[in-house]
């Protein structure tokens, strides 16, 4: 009994299509190449504006020693006088879900890029010196 | 005589979980030397050596301790903090360990302020 052969044939796809084919790759990979990155992270704050937008931080973050949170208690961090970067940085992470925290994330989804860059220069500039805001 | 006892024993019970809970500031200090948190944050931990790194030197001890606590958490809905190299940092240590760096980290002096 002669088996029957299984042939197997691997057809090439036209030439044509291949070409097309790595055009369109190219497109692509050019627009991606060429599309400006603009970071949300790159934006400019202004610490000034900031003083305006703490409406939300200053509740928990502007009292001394205050301790919140579920459900474990423990002290809100300082953020005054942090570096600006950090504090962008921590937002953004609360506001994609890679910090989870249920009132941070609520909060930073809330604030736009410049909001945060705003708000980011205006407590990292603060220190000993630093006057009450008057706008709080 | 009976109530001065009770109270003994009861103060003497608070010192107890008090320092269980609190942190050592010498094995602290060991643990961050050895394991170089430097290398990032700076000599002084409060010179960070990029922008999107925080200071930590004078930090409340017990948000140091619970944030290098949820950089060990996966898969939680509610807690935890997905950061490549924090996680990887945090992970090596029990929560004792984490308490004493936090203990000495917060002992440091830092730039921190709380303003109105």
């Amino acid at each position: 009994m002669n088996k029957p052969q299984k042939t197997t044939t691997t057809l090439l796809p036209p030439l044509a299509f291949n070409i097309r084919l790595f055009i369109c790759a190219m497109v692509l990979l050019s627009s991606l190449l060429l599309t400006p990155k603009v970071k949300a992270q790159d934006l400019k704050g202004d610490a000034s504006k900031g003083a305006s937008k703490v409406s939300l931080c200053a509740g928990c973050h502007s009292i001394p020693g205050y301790r919140a949170s579920t459900p474990e208690v423990y002290s809100v961090p300082m953020i005054g006088g942090q570096s600006s970067g950090y504090i962008a940085a921590a937002l953004y992470a609360y506001k994609k879900g890679e910090r989870k925290h249920p009132t941070m994330g609520g909060i930073a989804g809330s604030l736009s890029a410049q909001d945060i860059a705003d708000l980011s220069e205006y407590y990292a500039a603060q220190n000993a010196a630093t006057m009450n805001n008057k706008l709080k | 005589m009976n109530n001065l006892n009770k109270i003994f024993s009861l103060m003497i019970s608070v010192f107890i979980t008090a320092s269980a809970c609190a942190g050592s500031v010498s094995s602290g200090k060991e643990l961050v030397d050895k394991n170089n948190c430097i290398s990032c944050h700076g000599p002084d931990l409060k010179n960070p050596i990029a922008p999107a790194y925080p200071k930590i030197a004078g930090q409340y001890e017990d948000y140091i301790y619970f944030a290098l606590k949820a950089y060990q958490v996966e898969n939680n809905p509610h807690v935890g903090r997905a950061n490549a190299i924090m996680g990887s940092q945090a992970k090596q240590f029990s929560h004792s360990q984490l308490r004493d760096i936090a203990a000495y980290v917060s002992s440091l002096p830092g730039d921190f302020v709380v303003k109105k």
